[in-house]
């Protein structure tokens, strides 16, 4: 150990592991990287991922700008270098079929036709999803609290509630709800079942979601509330809930999305809302199109909304 | 005031309180003192009904806080308590922290509410931080504004669970001083506490806990001086051996 040590003038010591070592072959990997996107491709690129790992066998710390940084990028480049050939070679291939692909669902003129129609019928998926929406977050909270109650059978009620409606697939759901209930004389229209189906499936999670939220926190502040002379529903609604609903804000925004997303399979009892339209359109023009057209619509909004939960959390979690 | 017979609770196996009989008269300071596990916080919790006893009855003011029949709300009016993690509600200001039961529980107008709660607030010496939200304020002040809540409801008992156990030591002292004067006005307090110099300074009667009984209970000068209990003594000797 002695031999491979030196002492500078402050009289440190420095061993062989803080003198930097760039491995020859991470640079020969680095440079074989760029030729595998340049001059030599496959080769190049081939060569680097292997360099790449003999450099890395022999370094024997981390060092960004020594080897260990060399020899990964050089790899990174190597990578990068062979799927460019492989997706040139695809695309190359299956030229003909791309094209049709493109015909087929990117076919501007069939989705102009369909844009108005797809659009309006859109405009009944939105109002499904915040209608459904408005009963979800009620029913959700009064079931979370049921879950919570002292009372033995307010928490059988909800514990079974929970675990079935969770247990069964929306689709399923929806045609029991809107099938089912006509047979007991309740005839409810398309949309009416849609938004009962949605609110009965969604109330479940989201009543998990508020349980989650109001048992996170502490169990201290409602012992001071209620040492206050507060009652438990005082207590929840002016102490407790305030502090969990904001909690849940980015969860049950997520759910939010989900739903606006769940509404298409109400198509499937006939509702005319924008996923039905577009499968009619692909009907009657033999053509994905109208399809993509819908896609078009969700992602208009869903999107949006994904960056709206992203910024409410980082506002909520501030304030925390 | 405050009648404690023949009081048990145990936690599953685990029992905490051990048949505790106990009274404490108007404007007494009772500091309870122990190791811990001894039971201290139990017992002061059930005396506001946020621990069931397992046996026994509690009397406040005549009233039997253990039954079942009684209104635990309308006691816990009379009975304040303040609590070791201040537990201040953290979407409030200091100010409504101390209004919203007053506000909700009494039906107070909001003048009058106000009215209180800034006087209180004056009397902690916290007055200008009325608008601050909790977690803008030190421990200190956090657990002196606690004690203002705690107050707004104009109780008859106060009661403290080691409100200073989880303080910087260096705002000990500004709690500590809130009490006493407190305890000079003739608030009837019931204090778990490891401050012993509170104990003695304070307090009008002392109180020892080991393992869910009393076993000392007296003058705090007094047994301080000259405990009885050997294992009185053992905790004093540990404690007092730093301090």
């Amino acid at each position: 150990m002695a031999d491979g040590m030196e002492l500078n003038s402050e009289g440190d010591n420095l061993s062989e592991f803080e003198k930097p070592n760039i491995s020859g072959w991470a640079k020969a990997s680095l440079i074989m990287g760029i030729l595998g996107l340049t001059a030599l491709p496959v080769i190049g690129a081939i060569l680097a991922i292997v360099f790449a790992r003999i450099a890395k066998k022999k370094i024997l710390y981390d060092d960004f700008l020594g080897g260990d940084g060399l020899a990964t990028a050089g790899q990174t480049l190597g990578i990068i270098g062979l799927l460019l050939v492989a997706i040139a070679v695809f695309i190359l291939l299956m030229q003909a079929r791309l094209k049709a692909f493109v015909d087929d669902f990117f076919n501007w003129d069939t989705i102009k036709v369909w844009w108005p129609r797809v659009g309006h019928a859109f405009l009944t998926t939105l109002k499904l999803a915040v209608v459904s929406e408005f009963f979800i977050l009620i029913v959700g909270l009064l079931i979370a609290l049921l879950k919570l109650s002292k009372v033995k059978v307010f928490r059988f009620i909800a514990t079974v509630y929970i675990d079935v409606i969770r247990g069964l697939p929306l689709i399923l759901q929806i045609f029991i709800i809107y099938f089912g209930l006509s047979y007991l004389g309740l005839n409810l229209s398309r949309f009416a079942a849609g938004a009962v189906a949605l609110t009965v499936c969604y109330s479940a999670y989201e009543a998990e979601i508020y349980r989650a939220g109001i048992e996170s926190i502490h169990k201290g502040q409602m012992e001071a509330s209620r040492s206050l002379g507060m009652t438990y529903l005082q207590s929840m609604r002016y102490v407790v809930l305030p502090q969990a609903i904001r909690r849940v804000i980015p969860p049950l925004s997520n759910e939010f999305i989900m739903l606006t997303k769940d509404t298409a399979l109400v198509a499937f009892i006939g509702l005319e809302e924008a996923f039905l339209v577009g499968k009619e359109g692909m009907g009657k023009d033999a053509n994905v199109a109208p399809l993509v057209g819908v896609a078009i619509f969700f992602l208009l909004v869903t999107i949006p909304m994904m960056r709206v939960v992203q910024y409410l959390e980082v506002r909520l979690a501030k304030g925390d | 005031m405050i009648r404690i017979v023949d009081l048990h609770k145990k936690f599953g196996d685990f029992v905490a309180l051990n048949g505790i009989n106990l009274e404490v008269k108007a404007s007494q300071v009772v500091v309870v003192v122990g190791p811990s596990g001894s039971g201290k916080s139990t017992m002061l919790r059930c005396v506001n009904g946020l621990e069931h006893a397992t046996r026994g009855n509690i009397y406040i003011e005549g009233i039997d806080v253990t039954h079942k029949a009684t209104d635990i709300n309308k006691v816990r009016e009379k009975v304040g308590m303040v609590f070791q993690s201040f537990n201040l509600f953290p979407h409030l200001t200091a100010l409504k922290n101390v209004t919203l039961a007053p506000l909700k529980v009494k039906n107070m107008s909001t003048d009058e509410a106000n009215e209180t709660a800034l006087a209180l607030l004056d009397k902690v010496g916290l007055k200008d931080k009325s608008d601050a939200y909790p977690a803008h304020l030190s421990g200190g002040q956090q657990q002196r504004v606690a004690i203002a809540r705690a107050l707004a409801m104009g109780p008859d008992v106060m009661l403290f669970d080691e409100v200073t156990s989880a303080l910087d030591p260096e705002l000990v002292s500004e709690v500590l001083d809130t009490m006493k004067d407190l305890a000079l006005e003739g608030m009837t307090m019931m204090v778990v506490t490891h401050e012993m110099g509170f104990a003695k300074e304070v307090g009008t009667r002392l109180i020892f806990m080991d393992e869910g009984v009393v076993v000392e209970d007296g003058d705090p000068t007094q047994i301080f001086n000259n405990p009885q209990h050997p294992r009185t003594q053992d905790f004093f000797s540990k404690i007092l051996s730093h301090m």
